[in-house]
């Protein structure tokens, strides 16, 4: 279930950037669809199903809408539906705007699946890398964030049993909210200043302090790093060729079924579907051995 | 937030015209008379053809240059140049797309694309420019009004407008 | 050494990157140089901050503050485009510099983004925001007297936020700055325009003299900046 999650951060990082960095600047269709399905797939994957149906219907909002601006703005097209305004909404910029609406649902998605798979623990690893004090400065203020709002819960349920906040005027009440909050602020501030100190008594800033790392980086992210990186040069390059080129005025490019512009379909559906594949060949390997005990 | 939504497209959908296609084009030349104002109409643009930077859907449209060959049309009193244009694209069922009036700083009438072939479309300084008698005029399409036997081609430029 | 290294090294590969991609037009090349563009930005801010010679406090202190305005932005969350997160950075940068409030700036969009959702919207945000408390920090010494040029800056912020923003739905929905088209997203987020602009000065206004206080009441307290 978990495989794809056990990967290095920084294999992860870079499919994450190669794939959404395909799909956003390529307008060919295909592509689109592509990345939007491997999207879903992985997307539905991760919560199981769960929450999925609520988000269907927000994207399906979402895509009508940009496909309907499209044609509102753009005229070029040669075969116009009708006129508005003395302009011809035509089917090519309908086209056009569902392509613009696939490309900006898919990216969504794929980075609502970073946003899970991409935890902030990992994100701290990559950073820490490079600069220590923006990681700590990240991954404190990750840290502080459920711990401001604990202090603000019960800074507002005190701020209740003494009777401030039994004003009915909304204006007032959120204006209390941000007196709450300042003194929360002030109160957390204080505080960390204990935290800094006991950072500093622990040998935080010293030169060699060692910290314990439980990442490795393994021949199967070296792997899947290799065979990421070889997929997008791959569509580059295809993209430069020509092979995926795709025009929408005056009219529409039939979508040909060259070797090369299938070897870029093919290759981008392998990528969009890798985590996919991954996960489920390794819960069919889980089920086999589960089976043989 | 939906009901905002709402409200604003049925505000926007009962200000806009619309037509079928069949209604827009459904207009005919006035017949010319002995004693009608007449003017003469080309639209070319053969000098984007050997620019290189259209796409192969385009050049299939542009009719090796020629879109509307030199045609003799009514002029009906007080039309500018834009109005002229209008009517013979709607007639001649030539696909235009403009920015009216109101939507720019100038306050002009501003043609953007004839025939699938707009603006910028063979680099940043291309665009489709009108001459009337063989040279350009201080004022826009949409304000330079017209007189009778005026020979008016729209001719797409490279260069907006210096290499005519 | 090492660390220049690499930073000098990816920031030049980004940018031959971004300029790549503008020359061959083969992609939405404006949308990626921007991208990229708007990291690279961001680069030099964390550079310098991380080699400034630092106390640990005031390394935590920014963490808290990143963390205060993500709460904020949280805690408004069911009011839209009413942020407190530029206020925040703003009276942060006053009492701790510029690069403190870049720093608090951007930290927020990316770790708010963990939250809320990471989109290609993220390093403009991560750069407005930064840019945000940069200024403000530059300016330290004349708003932190007069609160109405506080609230002034607070307005302009919310302005800029705003153009930013909508700078980037035209790139991504064109890949290019289309100038009309500009101007038409614009005109049609004037409402929100206005919102930030309004939630920017209330929460400038109420917020300045409480944390404000607090802060400069630390940094004198315990010796930080």
């Amino acid at each position: 279930m978990n495989r794809f999650l056990k990967t290095h951060p920084f294999t992860m990082l870079v499919y994450f950037l190669a794939v959404i960095g395909v799909s956003m600047f390529c307008n060919n269709p295909v592509l689109q669809l592509i990345s939007l399905l491997g999207a879903t797939a992985y997307a539905v994957w991760l919560s199981k199903g769960r929450g999925f149906l609520s988000q269907l219907l927000y994207f399906i909002t979402l895509f009508a809408l940009v496909a309907v601006t499209n044609p509102l703005f753009v005229h070029n097209g040669k075969t116009p539906l009708f006129f508005m305004n003395g302009n011809p909404v035509t089917l090519e910029a309908i086209i056009c705007g569902a392509s613009i609406a696939l490309m900006i649902i898919a990216t969504v998605l794929w980075f609502s699946c970073m946003t899970r798979v991409m935890t902030s623990d990992k994100f701290y690893f990559l950073f820490a890398k490079i600069s220590p004090k923006l990681a700590l400065v990240f991954s404190m203020a990750l840290n502080f964030v459920p711990r401001l709002k604990k202090s603000y819960k019960e800074t507002e349920k005190a701020h209740k049993t003494l009777g401030i906040y039994s004003t009915e005027s909304y204006f007032e009440r959120l204006f209390l909210k941000l007196k709450t909050m300042s003194s929360t602020v002030a109160q957390s501030a204080e505080n960390s200043i204990e935290t800094s100190a006991s950072m500093n008594a622990r040998g935080y800033g010293e030169k060699g302090r060692t910290s314990f790392e439980t990442v490795k980086f393994t021949f199967y992210d070296l792997v899947l790093l290799c065979f990421t990186v070889a997929v997008t040069i791959m569509e580059i390059i295809f993209m430069i060729n020509g092979a995926t080129a795709f025009e929408f005025y005056p009219t529409v490019t039939k979508i040909t079924l060259e070797v090369s512009s299938v070897t870029a379909y093919a290759g981008y559906f392998v990528l969009c579907f890798l985590p996919v594949i991954i996960e489920i060949t390794e819960s069919l390997r889980w089920k086999y051995f589960v089976s043989k005990i | 937030m939906l009901f905002f939504i709402i409200l604003l497209s049925a505000v926007l959908i009962m200000g806009t015209e619309f037509q079928s296609v069949e209604e827009y084009y459904l207009t005919h030349a006035d017949e010319i008379t002995e004693d009608s104002d007449r003017v003469y109409f080309s639209i070319n643009c053969e000098k984007a053809l050997s620019s290189g930077k259209l796409s192969d859907a385009q050049l299939k449209e542009l009719n090796n240059g020629e879109i509307l060959k030199q045609k003799e049309y009514v002029l009906i009193e007080d039309e500018t140049v834009f109005d002229v244009l209008k009517r013979v694209c709607r007639f001649e069922k030539i696909h235009m797309e403009y920015q009216g009036a109101d939507k720019n700083i100038y306050n002009s009438v501003y043609v953007q694309g004839l025939n699938y072939l707009y603006e910028f479309d063979c680099g940043e300084l291309s665009g489709w420019v009108f001459l009337v008698n063989g040279k350009q005029t201080d004022l826009s399409c949409g304000k330079y009004k017209l007189k009778d036997g005026d020979k008016v081609e729209w001719v797409y430029s490279l260069e907006a407008g210096k290499d005519l | 050494m090492k660390k220049t290294v690499i930073t000098s090294i990816s920031a030049i590969a980004l940018l031959i990157i971004a300029v790549f991609s503008v020359l061959c037009e083969w992609c939405k090349g404006y949308l990626l140089a921007s991208v990229l563009g708007a990291v690279l930005c961001c680069l030099p801010f964390f550079f310098t901050f991380e080699n400034k010679k630092t106390t640990t406090s005031y390394v935590v202190l920014v963490a808290v503050m990143t963390a205060v305005s993500v709460t904020g932005r949280f805690l408004f969350a069911p009011i839209p485009f009413f942020k407190p997160v530029s206020a925040i950075v703003i009276l942060t940068a006053l009492s701790l510099g510029g690069q403190a409030g870049f720093v608090t700036g951007a930290m927020s969009a990316l770790v708010s983004n963990f939250y809320f959702g990471q989109g290609p919207w993220t390093p403009f945000q991560m750069l407005t925001w930064g840019l945000i408390g940069f200024f403000a920090g530059l300016l330290s010494k004349k708003l932190s007297k007069n609160i109405i040029l506080l609230s002034l800056y607070g307005a302009l912020a919310g302005l800029f936020y705003s153009l930013v923003m909508d700078s980037w739905t035209v790139l991504f929905m064109d890949g290019s700055l289309n100038v009309r088209r500009y101007f038409a997203v614009i005109l049609t987020s004037l409402p929100i325009t206005l919102c930030y602009v309004v939630s920017n000065v209330i929460f400038l206004l109420v917020l300045s003299k409480p944390v404000g206080n607090t802060l400069d009441r630390l940094v004198k307290k315990y010796g930080i900046l």
